[in-house]
């Protein structure tokens, strides 16, 4: 374990048991794979749900990039960052706040799709279905976007229908 | 730095927002656009209400507010301004902490309480039309 490989995408040096290449983001090939090796047992606890065990060395552990939330600040990037007990070692946003608020305010059915899109993240975040949780994630995150452009869209197209329609 | 101007200059937006929605009445003006869902099926969705009850929680009339649109008032105001808060404090400070309902009952709660009022809300009973905003067609009443 440990050894390092090549990102498949950018060919940066990574550690074979990362989730992302830490230069490019890349969501590596078979990081849900266990690797057999004379360190590890190979159906050792922690062997089929790499995210089911926190690893054994908080600061070894990888936070993604910040492609969830592009270059808002710095987050504290301490290694428990996002995490409750029991949850996932990496952080993926459910945006469920911003779900609720959309189709709250914006008064779109889209914004169901996304509070239902960003129902499931948590839970496939603790079944250790990371891939899928962050594939729900984005989807959350599009539909409370488009939503949320519509709701801000469709308001000011209706008024300047109503001020072009005044009589001067 | 800009991104922290752009935060503060939205959050002046909001309250210059919140002050055109306290002096002007919502209702029976026909600058403000009827939600789209309504206008083509005549289904209520979660948020209809949602600024009349802005209107009158700012003039102090609970009661009011609360038969606009319950979930308005005790949902989406709380987590408003818990976005609002984590945007003040971004400006102020350049951290942004994420809002975020975390764990699976609070998201199924959420789930449960957003969908399940835009559905109960549009049965047409008794108990149930409380739920419903009202005094939806002030604008052809005052015409």
């Amino acid at each position: 374990m440990n050894q390092p490989g090549n990102c498949p995408k950018c060919g940066a040096t990574v550690r074979s048991d990362s989730v992302f290449c830490t230069v490019c983001g890349h969501t590596l090939q078979g990081f849900s794979r266990p690797q057999p090796g004379p360190s590890q047992p190979p159906n050792g606890p922690s062997g089929q749900t790499p995210f089911g065990q926190p690893p054994p060395d908080p600061t070894q552990m990888y936070v993604p990039p910040s492609h969830h939330a592009p270059n808002w600040s710095q987050p504290p990037r301490s290694p428990g960052f996002g995490q409750a007990p029991g949850f996932a070692p990496v952080a993926v946003k459910n945006y469920l706040v911003e779900s609720i608020l959309v189709t709250v305010f914006c008064c779109m059915p889209l914004g169901v799709a996304a509070i239902i899109f960003a129902a499931q993240v948590d839970s496939q975040l603790r079944s250790g279905n990371y891939a899928q949780a962050l594939d729900s994630s984005n989807k959350a995150k599009t539909f409370a976007t488009i939503s949320f452009v519509l709701g801000i869209l469709a308001p000011c197209c209706y008024l300047g229908l109503v001020a072009s329609s005044l009589p001067f | 730095m800009s991104r922290r101007i752009a935060v503060s200059c939205l959050l002046i937006a909001i309250i210059g927002f919140a002050i055109f929605i306290y002096i002007v009445p919502p209702a029976g003006q026909t600058f403000w656009p009827k939600c789209l869902l309504v206008q083509t099926t005549g289904l209520y969705c979660p948020g209809c209400g949602g600024t009349r009850s802005v209107h009158l929680l700012l003039h102090g009339d609970v009661l009011g507010a609360i038969s606009q649109n319950l979930l308005f008032i005790f949902i989406g105001l709380p987590l408003s301004i818990w976005f609002y808060i984590a945007g003040a404090r971004y400006v102020l400070t350049g951290t942004w902490s994420h809002p975020q309902l975390k764990g699976t009952k609070a998201t199924a709660a959420a789930v449960i309480l957003v969908v399940g009022f835009g559905l109960i809300r549009n049965i047409p009973f008794e108990p149930f039309t409380f739920l419903a905003p009202k005094d939806l067609n002030a604008n052809a009443k005052r015409k």
